[in-house]
């Protein structure tokens, strides 16, 4: 399991150009638990800004937290020695987002998806490494032999190089993967290819994926569970479908309503989206979404709603939208 | 760009005749009222180290006055060059030709420089892509929508201000924004100010080049509503460049789909996207995510053709799984089929037959 725990990530910023400025703390993300089991496809959803591609850092080790811990497998992070340290990098890897950048231009193929086992003397001979590698491309869908391995980035299309980045997370056979929007510079055509990829490493090798993105049918059609992030804090949190189908907090519902309707002989009726977010400061006291929300009272400007747990779903709200009577309908349907 | 007008049988690859009417002419017959913009068998081709790339090769389409309409495909189909190509927008070891491309009846190839500037932005106007490189970061956001102002409008100073804030007001954004930098507005905001500087000069057409590409889902929705409800209102035509086709399926009346410079499939939205008759198509709909959760998705397998080295006869013939003899033989050319798809597959009635039977078995 890798758990987090109360994670908060807080950055300083500064204030102004001039003389006399202040300083102001930025919280990217506040007091976030979330657990990510083995073989579970764990989606991290929100918009842009609200603190998912921070929480992915702190997950995939390249940061630590303000405050709060990380646990594998029970034991926190920050107290683990150097050799323990190395075995619980061979066992949580990342996948970036953009395949251009993440590949280093002026290496081949092969040796991009062979540097974590250099990296952790894992191949036991040229021949061993470049087997391990062979065989990994295979896994993520891409063939051409000795040309593919031999090319440059440079030769392969998006899709293409998003693969490679997973097969170079894939090849030390970790039990996580970060994988920090890898469809959103990806061509449509294979998008479909990468989503495969996902889910048959997770059938194949039991890997679970922390998967973050702001594409909710994706996450809709890859997670088991998603949480739902808004600036810095998870707003609602469960199961892919109960979430979606029966959005319990105000935020979910406007973003489920905004996914554009593929069927072209439906109609989809709008949610009005009213206000801008808020910057994330001075937050403690009011729910962050309140100035975007229909439903709010006085009790939402006045207190903070903390994450309260709700049958196989936590929410952050004073005024969740009915789940009872939905889920109960859900449950009927399918019954029936 | 060198520009060519070509006489009849200058191209081997749609001679004049067989293109027949335009890909998208309505299905019962009935003329548009008003042409805005009427391509013919339009070409562009670039002239590289490499060899000649066609990026768009054959294409033809109509639009009518207050037309919404769609352009789907991948990166690098040509979709954005094509774009460019209405407007003569394209570098220098471009070339573009075609048997006829006008806009509102004018011939566009053989404008003079100084019409062609009046039509670009005051004809046709387009919204690009990614806002912050569209934006100049150094002026005011007012003093950047002033300069289409008054380089097609001849206001007083007084009027070019109100013009402005009329503007601002039409996309939703505050007057004050006009004082603001492009630094200074999120996503969404300066994306509403690439609409608006687009709509200064009340075009006729306007072309938006995958305008909510780079925002989240919710400002997303947020940008096509005011698209649509601006377009209702103003009644310019609208062509949509994206490669999701279900922001087509909600705001386009009619859908055009690109693959390798070549349009293979267009008609009405609701027959080309609800069922499909070219194996492109199909495959783009069938791997969208939405039908069966956490199961193994359709693929289209392979990747788009290189263009310096096309393939011969049909250029979807290497991913195709319909393919047969001819299709490595023959370019499939562009016919009409029931429904009144215009669509460049030798097996697309048989296509069809397959995409009903999937919609069929989803629906049960």
């Amino acid at each position: 399991m890798l758990e987090g725990r109360n994670i908060s990530r807080h950055y300083e910023a500064r204030e102004g150009v001039s003389l006399g400025r202040s300083r102001a703390t930025i919280y990217a993300v506040d007091d976030v638990t979330l657990t990510l089991r083995e073989g579970e496809i764990f989606g991290l959803i929100g918009e842009s800004g609200c603190g998912k591609s921070t929480l992915a850092r702190v997950f995939g080790l390249l940061e630590s937290p303000t405050s709060g811990d990380l646990l594998y497998d029970g034991r926190p992070v920050r107290s683990m020695g150097r050799r323990e340290r190395r075995r619980l990098h061979r066992n949580v890897q990342v996948v970036l987002q953009d395949p251009y950048d993440s590949l280093d231009p002026r290496a081949s193929i092969l040796d991009i998806v062979a540097e974590p086992l250099d990296i952790h003397r894992l191949a036991k001979s040229r021949h061993d490494r470049r087997r391990q590698v062979e065989e990994m491309i295979e896994t993520v869908g891409l063939r051409g032999g000795d040309a593919l391995l031999r090319a440059k980035p440079r030769g392969l299309s998006g899709g293409e190089r998003q693969r490679i980045a997973i097969a170079r997370a894939m090849v030390l056979r970790p039990r996580y993967i970060v994988a920090d929007e890898p469809l959103s510079m990806v061509d449509v055509s294979a998008r479909a290819e990468i989503m495969n990829v996902i889910l048959r490493l997770r059938r194949e090798f039991n890997t679970g994926f922390l998967y973050i993105t702001h594409d909710l049918s994706a996450a809709q059609h890859l997670c088991d569970e998603i949480a739902v992030m808004y600036l810095g804090r998870i707003a609602e949190v469960g199961p892919t479908d109960e979430v979606l189908r029966s959005p319990a907090h105000p935020y979910t519902n406007l973003l489920e309503s905004a996914i554009p309707d593929a069927d072209p002989t439906r109609t989809r009726p709008r949610v009005a989206n009213t206000g801008e977010t808020p910057e994330p400061r001075n937050l403690e006291h009011v729910c962050a979404f309140a100035p975007r929300c229909e439903l709010a009272t006085d009790e939402c400007v006045q207190t903070r709603p903390e994450l309260t747990q709700d049958g196989s779903r936590s929410v952050a709200c004073f005024h969740p939208l009915n789940t009872k009577d939905l889920a109960a309908t859900e449950m009927g349907g399918r019954r029936g | 760009m060198k520009l060519k007008r070509a006489i009849g049988q200058s191209s081997d690859v749609a001679p004049k005749g067989v293109t027949g009417p335009t890909d998208n002419e309505p299905a019962d017959g009935s003329q548009p009222t008003a042409e805005v913009l009427l391509v013919e068998n339009l070409r562009a081709t670039y002239s590289t180290a490499h060899g000649l790339i066609r990026a768009v090769d054959g294409v033809s389409f109509k639009v009518g006055r207050g037309d919404r309409i769609g352009l789907v495909g991948e990166s690098g189909c040509g979709k954005t060059t094509m774009g460019r190509a209405l407007l003569r927008l394209l570098p220098p070891n471009a070339t573009v030709e075609a048997d006829a491309l006008t806009f509102m009846g004018r011939d566009v190839l053989s404008m003079p420089d100084s019409e062609l500037r009046r039509v670009r932005w005051g004809g046709i106007s387009m919204v690009f892509q990614n806002a912050l490189s569209a934006l100049n970061p150094v002026k005011k956001i007012g003093s950047q929508i002033a300069i289409p102002i008054s380089t097609h409008m001849s206001l007083s100073r007084g009027d070019t201000r109100r013009r402005i804030y009329e503007l601002l007001e039409m996309v939703r954004l505050r007057p004050n924004v006009a004082g603001l930098y492009p630094h200074q507005l999120s996503g969404g905001m300066r994306q509403r100010v690439m609409i608006a500087m687009a709509l200064s000069c009340d075009p006729s057409l306007v072309i938006a080049d995958e305008p909510t590409t780079s925002l989240d889902v919710v400002r997303q929705d947020e940008i096509l509503a005011e698209i649509e409800e601006l377009q209702a209102r103003l009644g310019f035509a609208l062509i949509i460049v994206t490669h999701d086709t279900a922001i087509v399926a909600e705001t386009c009346d009619r859908t055009l789909v690109m693959y390798a410079g070549t349009l293979v499939e267009a008609g009405r939205t609701s027959t080309v996207l609800g069922s499909p008759s070219h194996p492109y198509t199909l495959g783009l709909v069938r791997s969208a995510p939405g039908l069966e959760d956490r199961t193994e998705l359709y693929t289209i397998g392979g990747r788009p053709p290189d263009l310096t080295h096309p393939p011969t006869g049909c250029l979807f013939h290497p991913r195709c799984s319909y393919k047969a003899a001819i299709c490595e033989r023959e370019s499939p050319r562009p016919r009409g089929i029931a429904g009144g798809t215009k669509v460049r597959c030798h097996f697309a009635e048989d296509v069809n037959a397959a995409a009903s039977d999937l919609t069929r078995d989803a629906n049960a």
